[in-house]
Formats: C-alpha cells, structure tokens, sequence
C-alpha cells in the first residue's frame, strides 16, 4: 500500500533516512518523541517534500506519477495542516463531493453531528479536538483504500479518541484497506496497530508486530548483583539506575522463567520506546 | 478542480459585505463628478485583487500542505488560480461597470457618455487588471501574503521608474499615430500571451515548493 524506502531527507539540523512499509490489511502506528521525524515521514509520503533520495510507492505507483483520481483512494489527517479557517462545517459537503466521486455525504455530515461540531461556525474558531474530529471524518467520508493520519487524536478526550479507534476499527473491516497512523498516547497504538515503526532522530530504531512487542519484550529490573550475573545475551538495551539497571529484552520468558527473583515489567509502546531512545545497546 | 472552485467561491461568499460596497464606492466616486475614469481605476485595482486574496486563505496555517495532500495537484491548483482569477474579476468589472453606467445615464446624461466608450473603459480595464493578477499571482506564491507586499511594493516603483522614462520618450505618440483601432487588438493578444507564461512560471513555482 505505502512503502518508503531509504527516503532521505535533510535539513539544517536533522536528517531522516528512513524504510518502513504500510502492508495491505495493516493498520501501523508510527512512534517517535518530538521533533523525532513522524512529520516528515508523513509529509513524504504525501509529497509534500521532496526528499534527496530514496523511492517512495504509494498505491502500487511511485508516487510522482500518482494522479489526482489516484488521491482519492487516500485520506489524510494532518497534525499541523487542515481545510481554510475560513470555511464552516457546512461549506465542506459541496467542496468534498466535488473533490471525492465516492463522497458520502450522508456518513460525513453523520459524523460531524455525532462529533458535535457546528455546521455554522468557522474551522478557525474550532478547538484543536474539533478539528482533528472534522478532518478524521472527511478522511473517512470517501472510501479511501489508504488512510494517512498524522496525529488524529491530538486534542481529543477519552470518549472521542475511544469513538475515532472504533471508526478505524470499522473502516479496517473491509478488505484490503490500510492504515499509517501516528499518535503521542501509545495506547491509542497499542490497541489498533498490526505493527508499530519506532522513529528516532530520522532512523527507524525498532520495527515489531504490536502483539510480539506487548507479549515477548520486557523491562527487566535488576539490582547491581543482578546484573553482573544474569544473561546477557538476549538484553537489548540498560539504563543505569539508582537501584541498579533496567534493560530491555525481547525474551521476556527466559527470564521469567530462570530468574524468579528478578522483576519483569510487561513490555509496553512508551517503555520500550524509552528503552530503546534512551538505554545503552548493548 | 471543480471542488476547489467552489471552495473558492464559498471563501469569496464570506466577504459579502466587501462586495455590497464595491458598487457603494463606484457610485461615490462616479456620481459626484460624472467622471467614469476614477470609477475604472478603482474596479481595476480590486479585481486585479481578488484571484490574490484566495491565495492568502489557502496559506493561512499552512493550509497548502493539506490542499496537496486532497486529490488536488499542484498545476490543477495553479489552473484554477487563474481561472478562477479570470473569472471573478470579469465579473466584478462587468457588474460595478454597468451600475456606475447605469448611474451615469441618470445623473450625468449630459455628458454624452455612450455604450461603446463603456464596453471600451471595461475592455482596458478588464486587460490591466489580468496584467496586474498575472504579475501578482506568482510573486504571491512565491513569497506568500507577507513578503510579497514588499516585492510588488520594490517591483511596482521599478516599473514606474521605467514608465517615466517611457513617457519622456515619443514613443507613446509613435504608437498612437500607429492606430489605436489596433491596440484594442494587440493588448488583450499581448495580455494573454503574458497570462499564458505567467501560468508556466507560477506553475514551476509550486512544483518546487514544499509544505
């Protein structure tokens, strides 16, 4: 559905280089503290940027010769983008069906009753969670094969975020469909992605399933004299700590099961991203 | 390109009562002085305007960057600039024009001032104000809303200069005693041919650009 590969990107900064692949019937979530690469990973894949290098595919073409009809098979959230201030709610409907032949209207005003947004109000005058529940919508409302969100959930509460994954959960029901996704809450991530790309300072640091990453990995958390003793072949990564070292492994069993003594954490999004950004490798 | 048209048209709606006033002005500065000169120059200035002012609603909060990422390309974006351009400034020419006109017959009918005169006024007018969109339209994507006030500001007083320079030549007069029946024919071919290259320039622009 999305593949990027050795996608190179440089500013005065930061430089991304970046490979990860959206699969068809896949929702993968993309994670990364700020200024991490998320954006430009997106931007990308959207053409948005021109990258230095790299071969970006997007729908089985490159994505230079994707053509406007092409486009239509996306929907896209942006985290720092979205329609003109300008326009109400109520605008929208005549501007998408023109843009999207398989625009439905119906689900799309539907929506944005049930987000309770205001048909007569101005976007710019709308919360960052308003707008993030109206561009969800439209990114919903055309029967995308692809859908691209950046961020969807930023600004939102429980009970919204809750209903935005059971639209996803929804859309991934039919056939085929795909979806990038990246969120800050990595709940949201743990709880609908197939996989999950983890991104540090443009490179992509881990790439796991999501059930692999929540099953198999774990933070171990040892003492001193622990540490010296314990095998330390299937560790990933150590953080000195004022008790001792917590460390990663992706055998959270073998530990488990030849150290009883030894503490296991359940490998989760935010500790193995922790993890993995700020321990040691080993 | 039809969504965007009408996304452009719902934007322009918003500015009603900026265009309830447009034939408010026409007849405050017609009216009093019967001169339908002043009346032009202000209607040229605004729709020369208007294909601009959407450009600054489609930057604000970077709202390029989700533009492209809807089925809208880039060149489509810059066609329907121009169209859309086009089409708002005739329309707004030819409504104030008419009205001021209208108004002219019944407070100055003494002046004479007859329908082929007006479709003539209407005419230059119509071909200044796509020669000011055509420069306009590029340097305002360009550079965006902000910095492009100072371009025009750097690049208008350039052309004055030049324009005074012009005037002190006789080449002005050599032209007229060509045929003015001509450059009614020459202008608005000239004009097209300088709409025409500046679509590809504009288009090149935003081909280059990244949001």
């Amino acid at each position: 559905m999305l593949r990027l590969e050795n996608v190179r990107k440089q500013y005065k900064e930061f430089e991304m280089d970046i490979t990860m692949e959206v699969k068809p019937g896949c929702v993968t979530g993309l994670i990364g503290k700020n200024g991490a690469g998320k954006t430009t990973a997106f931007k990308a894949a959207l053409g948005l940027i021109r990258p230095e290098g790299g071969e970006i595919t997007i729908l089985g073409k490159p994505l230079c010769r994707l053509s406007e009809k092409d486009r239509e098979r996306t929907g896209v959230v942006l985290s720092d983008s979205g329609f003109s201030g300008y326009l109400k709610v109520k605008d929208l409907t005549a501007v998408l069906r023109n843009l999207y032949r398989r625009f439905d209207e119906e689900y799309f005003t539907g929506k944005c009753k049930s987000f309770g947004l205001p048909f007569d109000k101005r976007i710019k005058d709308f919360s960052t969670g308003m707008k993030r529940k109206l561009h969800v919508a439209a990114a919903l409302s055309h029967q995308a094969d692809l859908l691209i969100m950046d961020e969807p959930t930023a600004g939102m509460d429980v009970i919204a975020r809750e209903e935005l994954l059971d639209m996803i959960r929804e859309y991934m029901e039919t056939e085929g469909r795909s979806v990038l996704i990246s969120s800050h809450i990595s709940g949201d991530l743990e709880g609908i992605c197939d996989d999950i790309y983890m991104i540090d300072e443009g490179k992509v640091i881990l790439h796991e399933d999501t059930d692999v990453l929540l099953d198999e990995y774990g933070i171990l958390k040892m003492t001193r004299e622990q540490y010296e003793a314990v095998d330390k072949r299937y560790l990933l990564r150590d953080i000195k700590e004022e008790f001792g070292y917590s460390c990663l492994t992706k055998e959270k069993r073998f530990y488990m099961e030849n150290y009883p003594d030894m503490v296991v954490e359940k490998g989760s999004v935010d500790g193995v991203m922790t993890m993995m950004i700020r321990g040691e490798k080993r | 390109m039809k969504g965007l048209l009408i996304r452009d048209l719902k934007l322009m709606k918003r500015q009603i009562a900026f265009f309830i006033l447009l034939p408010v002005v026409g007849a405050v500065l017609v009216a009093p002085t019967g001169e339908m000169s002043m009346g032009f120059g202000y209607i040229t200035a605004i729709s020369g305007l208007l294909g601009v002012t959407t450009i600054n609603y489609d930057s604000y909060d970077n709202g390029f960057a989700y533009l492209f990422a809807l089925p809208i390309s880039r060149r489509g974006y810059v066609k329907e600039k121009y169209i859309f351009a086009t089409i708002s400034s005739v329309a707004v020419i030819m409504a104030v024009g008419i009205f001021m006109w209208i108004l002219m017959a019944a407070v100055h009918p003494e002046n004479g001032y007859t329908f082929v005169e007006f479709l003539g006024n209407m005419e230059d007018s119509y071909v200044v104000a796509l020669t000011a969109m055509a420069f306009m339209l590029p340097v305002f994507l360009k550079f965006g809303a902000e910095k492009s006030r100072f371009v025009i500001l750097i690049i208008a007083g350039i052309l004055m200069g030049v324009m005074a320079g012009v005037s002190q030549m006789d080449v002005l007069h050599d032209i007229e005693l060509f045929g003015g029946g001509w450059m009614r024919v020459i202008t608005p071919v000239l004009c097209l041919v300088w709409l025409a290259v500046s679509y590809l320039i504009s288009v090149r622009i935003m081909e280059k650009k990244e949001f």
